[in-house]
C-alpha cells in the first residue's frame, strides 16, 4: 500500500513520569524533544507523526507523566484532558499506548489498569526490558497479553528495540478497547486494582528470591551519603565550572584569532572613517564580545546534558530536599530550578509539575535568581578580572561556584519569606522522588540538544546582538563632536548624555556613566552588556582598533574617573556580579511569568522587586565595602 | 569624499537595523510571550511549547 498522508489515527502516549514516554515519542517520529534521566521533564502535549509498516500516518501525543488518573497537578491535568478529549479541538486518541517501566511493574501498571477502566483502546508499551532483566526481574510478556486482553509489547525505546513492533501493533483495525475483569462490584477500584497487579506480577514478572544488589545501589551508597553525598555534589559543581573555564581556553583562541584577522583585514580594505568604525568597532567588536563565550556555552550544555542523562539529577534533587524544606519548598521544585540554570523559560514552565498552587508561584518567582546561561559571558568576562588573570584557574572556578550558591541561597531565602507571606496550603501531598538506576548517557541526544543551544546562541548573536551592537555604535557615535579626542567625542554622543543622566542612579553602587549605560542596554539582553562594554571602552585606544577580550578586560581595567581613581576596583567589580546576580534582565521570562502565573501583576512585580533588590544589593556591597576600608 | 561615502552607508546601515530591530519587536509583541523564538539562550524550548 502506498504512503497515505492523511492522518489515519490518533495514538496517545501515556505512563508514570520517567517510563521513557519521550524517549518512546523521539524513537517513533524521530524527533528531539527533551528527555532526561528524571521525572517530570515534559510539562506540555508535544504532537508527532509516524508511519506504521503498513503505510499509514498516525498523529502521536506525548502527554506529561501521572501517577493516575486523579489529575493533582496541572500537567497532569493536561494529560487527563488529552485523554478524555477536553482539550481545545482535540478528539479523544483512538489508542493508548500505556508505556510502563518493566523494572517497577507493580507501580505503573495502576495507570494502565485505569485506562483500560475508561473503556480506551489500550497497548502496554513494557520499557525498559533490558533494566528490569537485569535486575532479576523474569518477564513473560505473552501472559501478561493474555491475562490483560491487550496487546503487550517489550521494548527498549533508547536503542529503538522493539520499536517496529510497535509499529505493526498499531496496524489497522486497531486495538479494542479491553473489559477490566478486577473491577468487582462491592470492591474499591484501588484494593481491586491491586490485588489484580500483584497476581499478574506473580504470573508474569517474576523476581528471583535474593535481591540483587545492583551497580546503581552501589553508587547510591555514596552518592546518596549524607555526608559524602554532599561532598561528591559540590566536587561535581566545582569540576564543572573548572572545565567551564579550563577546556574553553583553546577554542575561544581560535575565535579571538578569527575575531581580530577579520577586524584587520576590514581595517586593510577601508580608508579610516564611519563605516569602518561602525563593521570593526560596532559588528566585529560587539558581536565578537559575546560569540567569543560559545565554547563555554556548549561546555554549559554537555555538563547539564550528561547530569540530566546519567540519572544524577534525580540524586542530585534527593540531596537538596533537606534544603528545600527549610525554604519551604519540597524536593520537587528543585528541578524546575536546576532546569532555570540553563534557562529561566523551561524552568518557569517546568513549575508544572509542583501539586501546590501557593509552592508553584513561589517557584515561579524566585527561578530566575538560578543564574542562567545568558549570564555566564558577564560572569567570565567580569571573573578574570577580579582575579587579575587569565581563564583556567581553580580560583576563577571557586568564585564561580561562590556566585551560583549566592543565587541559589537567595532564592531559597526569598522562598521562605514568599511561603511564610502566603500562608498554609490546603493540599497536603507528599513528596515523591523517582529514583531512576544510573544509565549510560545518550550521546546522540546530548550532541543534537547541544548543537540546539549553540545554534540558538549564535543566531542570537547574528540577530538581536548584531542589532544593537549597530544601535549602540550610532549612539555612541552620533551626534558629532566638532573637535577632540575619542572621549571628547563619546561625551558628546548621545550615549554619553544617556550615561551622565543615569550616573547619578548608579555612581553609588560604583560604576560610571558607561558602565551604567552597558547595564541599561542589557535589559535587553544580558550578553548584550559584553557587547556595549566592547563598544563604549574602545576609546581608549581611539576608536579603530578591534577589540578582543583580553583587549577589552585591559581597557576595563585601565579605565579611570575623571580624577584619575581606577574606575574598576575589586569592589565596584564585586558590586557588578552582585548586581548581575540578582537583576531580572529577560523580558522574556517576564512575559512566561505573567502567562504560567496567570497574572501581569504577578509578573511585573516580580520585575520590579528583582531589579529593585539587585541595585540594593549593589548598593549594600560597594558602600558597606567602602565602609570596611576597601 | 570618502568620508562622506562611508559616514552615508554607516547612517544607512544603522538605519535599516533600527527598523529590523523595531520589526522583530512588533512581530513579538503580536505573537506574545517570546514570539515563539524562545530567549537568548534556551534554544527556543518554548517555542515548541507555545
Amino acid at each position: 500500500m502506498p504512503p497515505t498522508t492523511e492522518i489515519a489515527a490518533t495514538i496517545a502516549l501515556l505512563g508514570n513520569p520517567n517510563a521513557g514516554k519521550t524517549t518512546l515519542f523521539n524513537a517513533l517520529t524521530g524527533g528531539n524533544q527533551r528527555v532526561g534521566n528524571y521525572s517530570g521533564v515534559t510539562v506540555d502535549v508535544k504532537e508527532g507523526t509516524f508511519f506504521t509498516p503498513h503505510g499509514r500516518k498516525l498523529r502521536v501525543l506525548d502527554l506529561p507523566g501521572c501517577y493516575s488518573l486523579r489529575a493533582d497537578s496541572p500537567d497532569e491535568k493536561v494529560a487527563v484532558d488529552a485523554l478524555l478529549g477536553k482539550l481545545p479541538g482535540a478528539a479523544p486518541p483512538d489508542v493508548v499506548v500505556c508505556v510502563v517501566d518493566a523494572s517497577h511493574l507493580e507501580r505503573h501498571l495502576q495507570l494502565a489498569l485505569q485506562v483500560v477502566e475508561l473503556g480506551l483502546p489500550c497497548v502496554l508499551a513494557l520499557n525498559m526490558v533490558d533494566v528490569a532483566e537485569r535486575s532479576g526481574l523474569r518477564l513473560d510478556p505473552a501472559k501478561l497479553a493474555a491475562e490483560l486482553g491487550i496487546p503487550v509489547l517489550p521494548m527498549q525505546a533508547s536503542s529503538g528495540k522493539g520499536i517496529v513492533e510497535l509499529k505493526q501493533a498499531l496496524r489497522f483495525p486497531l486495538p479494542h478497547a479491553a473489559t477490566a475483569t478486577w473491577l468487582m462490584p462491592g470492591t474499591a477500584p484501588e484494593a481491586a486494582r491491586r490485588s489484580y497487579i500483584n497476581r499478574l506480577c506473580e504470573l508474569a514478572a517474576r523476581r528471583s528470591a535474593v535481591h540483587q544488589f545492583s551497580g546503581s545501589d552501589r553508587a547510591d551508597q555514596v552518592l546518596l551519603h549524607p555526608l559524602w553525598g554532599w561532598a561528591c555534589l559540590v566536587a561535581i559543581l566545582l569540576g564543572v565550572f573548572w572545565s567551564i573555564f579550563s577546556f574553553a581556553k583553546i577554542p575561544m583562541g581560535w575565535i579571538e584569532m578569527a575575531q581580530g584577522a577579520l577586524g584587520a583585514w576590514v581595517t586593510s580594505l577601508l580608508a579610516s572613517g564611519d563605516l569602518r568604525s561602525l563593521l570593526v568597532d560596532g559588528v566585529i567588536g560587539g558581536v565578537g564580545g559575546v560569540v567569543m563565550f560559545l565554547p563555554q556555552i556548549v561546555l554549559l550544555f554537555l555538563f547539564i546534558g550528561l547530569l540530566e542523562s546519567t540519572g544524577y539529577m534525580a540524586r542530585a534533587a534527593f540531596l537538596m530536599d533537606a534544603i528545600m524544606a527549610k525554604a519551604g519548598l519540597r524536593g520537587k521544585a528543585f528541578l524546575p530550578l536546576f532546569t532555570s540554570y540553563a534557562c529561566a523559560i523551561p524552568g518557569v514552565m517546568a513549575t508544572r509539575t509542583i501539586h501546590s498552587a501557593k509552592e508553584r508561584l513561589v517557584t515561579i518567582f524566585v527561578a530566575p535568581w538560578m543564574s542562567c546561561s545568558a549570564r555566564l559571558p558577564v560572569y567570565l568576562l567580569i571573573v578574570p578580572l577580579l582575579l587579575h588573570e587569565n581563564e583556567g584557574s581553580w580560583k576563577q572556578a571557586l568564585v564561580l561556584f561562590f556566585i551560583y550558591a549566592l543565587g541559589t541561597l537567595s532564592a531559597f531565602a526569598a522562598a521562605r519569606v514568599l511561603r511564610g507571606r502566603l500562608g498554609p496550603d490546603a493540599s497536603t501531598g507528599h513528596f515523591l522522588l523517582e529514583m531512576p538506576p544510573y544509565r549510560m548517557p545518550q550521546w546522540s541526544y546530548i550532541f543534537r540538544h547541544v548543537v540546539e543551544r549553540a545554534w540558538a546562541f549564535v543566531r542570537n548573536a547574528g540577530t538581536l546582538i548584531l542589532g544593537i551592537s549597530i544601535l549602540l555604535w550610532a549612539l555612541s557615535t552620533y551626534p558629532k563632536s566638532s573637535g577632540g579626542d575619542a572621549a571628547d567625542q563619546l561625551a558628546h554622543s548621545a550615549m554619553g548624555r544617556v550615561g551622565v543622566l543615569i550616573e547619578p542612579l548608579v555612581k553609588p553602587l560604583g560604576f560610571d556613566g558607561r558602565t551604567g549605560t552597558a547595564v541599561l542596554t542589557s535589559f535587553s539582553a544580558r550578553e548584550v552588556f559584553n557587547a556595549s562594554m566592547a563598544i563604549l571602552f574602545r576609546v581608549r585606544d581611539g576608536g579603530d582598533k578591534q577589540t578582543t577580550r583580553g583587549m577589552l578586560r585591559e581597557q576595563i581595567a585601565a579605565a579611570t574617573w575623571p580624577d584619575g581613581r581606577p574606575l574598576f576596583t575589586p569592589l565596584s567589580l564585586i558590586s557588578l556580579l552582585v548586581f548581575y546576580i540578582y537583576a531580572l534582565q529577560c523580558l522574556p521570562t517576564v512575559a512566561v511569568v505573567a502567562r504560567e502565573s496567570a497574572s501581569w501583576r504577578w509578573a511585573l512585580g516580580q520585575f520590579t522587586f528583582m531589579t529593585a533588590f539587585a541595585w540594593c544589593a549593589s548598593l549594600l556591597v560597594y558602600q558597606g565595602g567602602r565602609l570596611l576600608g576597601f | 569624499m570618502s568620508a562622506d561615502w562611508q559616514s552615508l552607508t554607516a547612517f544607512v546601515l544603522v538605519l535599516l537595523t533600527a527598523a529590523a530591530l523595531l520589526r522583530r519587536w512588533l512581530r513579538r509583541k503580536r505573537h506574545g510571550s517570546c514570539g515563539g523564538g524562545g530567549c537568548s539562550s534556551c534554544g527556543g524550548a518554548s517555542r515548541r511549547k507555545h
